[in-house]
């Protein structure tokens, strides 16, 4: 058997091709930002990529912000549990949360309509779920496994989180009445 | 509050985030080393199925060869089992054919040339023993085989065929023969029957099918 691989042209490049030429230097920068070494970041963006080829079908245009959101949400996720498991292999107290590495929204999230602020408020998880839910479309088994959580804690914080912004906006508008 | 309106500010919050990203060029040179992970990544998207074949492929393969390998070094019993068996398994269009007459044949008489078209020249013939093969070449460089075969007795030849052909059972002169028909008109079709005094005869050509009856009706 013989195997033969050709030259794409630029409009036949895949998917991945497209997304490690446009964003594989920005989620190294977003890696070395929580991991402060060149390697580990190394190491996030290649988990990132693999985990992001896993659901490459999801992505529909590898330049939208869908895909740009996505794969750097993944590497930051991915050097955030390098980063811990590197300090409890050292025994070391220090753990980083997810909104570690999310600026703080409610300083500075003065734009938006009142529900999006309410979003911002979320856990960075919460919202990362409903991300995936909502504007990526994805099943609870799917962002469970993109996450490393169980699909019934994935279930449970989605809806929760999509209760208590709807719980909010309930309040609002009857505030504004 | 809709899943519309839910989408809609998610995707508000999104792109303000994608908007706090740092602007300006990170200059960093990937290490070889990742480089090349990459682009094992990036083939696994463009053949995921096959990447993954050829993963458990060659972890089967090394297991195998290296109980096998060991087994068959000791024994010489084994090593004719596994040759029996690899014939058995991987040759199911092979034609098994079995003689169990001794009939004196003279099998040097046969030939297809004076009856083959014109366009064909005999190449080359070779008389060996129990076999006879004459080749011949057209002029556009189509190739054309004609075997002969007689066998002792309890002797068996297995001719080995591609297993994609397709096999077709056909009449030549009152003798059962077996076509094998190739996927491709750039590949040779072939057909093998037994003359009426035990005789194997096989033609394989780049040739139709009915073409290859008529050459084969010819001979005897």
């Amino acid at each position: 058997m013989l195997f033969f691989l050709s030259i794409m042209e630029e409009a036949e490049r895949t998917k991945m091709d497209k997304i490690f030429a446009l964003y594989a230097k920005k989620m190294h920068q977003a890696a070395f930002a929580i991991l402060q070494d060149n390697n580990d970041a190394e190491d996030a963006v290649q988990t990132a990529m693999l985990n992001t080829c896993k659901h490459i079908k999801k992505l529909q245009d590898p330049s939208d912000n869908n895909t740009k959101w996505y794969v750097i949400q993944a590497v930051k996720h991915t050097a955030i549990n390098i980063y811990n498991n590197k300090e409890r292999r050292y025994k070391k107290e220090t753990v980083l949360d997810e909104d570690f590495s999310i600026e703080d929204f409610l300083e500075r999230y003065h734009e938006g309509s009142n529900l999006s602020k309410e979003i911002a408020k979320l856990s960075s998880r919460d919202r990362n779920i409903l991300m995936l839910k909502y504007v990526h479309g994805y099943g609870y088994s799917e962002i469970a496994g993109i996450l490393g959580i169980s699909r019934e804690a994935a279930k449970k914080a989605g809806t929760r989180a999509k209760e208590r912004l709807e719980k909010l906006m309930e309040k609002e508008n009857q505030n504004n009445d | 509050m809709t899943d519309a309106q839910l989408k809609s500010a998610l995707i508000e919050v999104r792109d303000y985030m994608l908007d706090q990203l740092p602007t300006e060029e990170w200059n960093y040179e990937f290490s070889p080393k990742f480089q090349r992970k990459m682009k094992q990544i990036i083939e696994l998207e463009k053949h995921p199925i096959w990447y993954y074949v050829r993963r458990v492929a060659a972890a089967l393969l090394i297991t195998l060869g290296i109980s096998g390998g060991l087994v068959l070094s000791f024994s010489e019993e084994a090593r004719a089992n596994v040759i029996r068996w690899f014939m058995e398994r991987f040759t199911e269009n092979g034609y098994r054919y079995q003689n169990e007459m001794r009939i004196p044949v003279d099998i040097f008489q046969y030939s297809l040339e004076g009856k083959i078209s014109d366009n064909y020249q005999l190449i080359d013939r070779i008389e060996s023993g129990d076999t006879m093969h004459e080749l011949f070449a057209e002029e556009s460089g189509n190739m054309l085989i004609f075997n002969v075969m007689s066998s002792t007795l309890q002797e068996e030849y297995n001719l080995v065929f591609d297993k994609s052909m397709k096999v077709e059972t056909v009449n030549v002169n009152g003798n059962q023969a077996d076509l094998y028909l190739s996927e491709s008109a750039e590949e040779s079709n072939v057909i093998v029957w037994q003359g009426t005094n035990g005789v194997l005869f096989s033609i394989t050509g780049m040739m139709e099918k009915e073409q290859l009856i008529e050459l084969a009706e010819k001979i005897e």
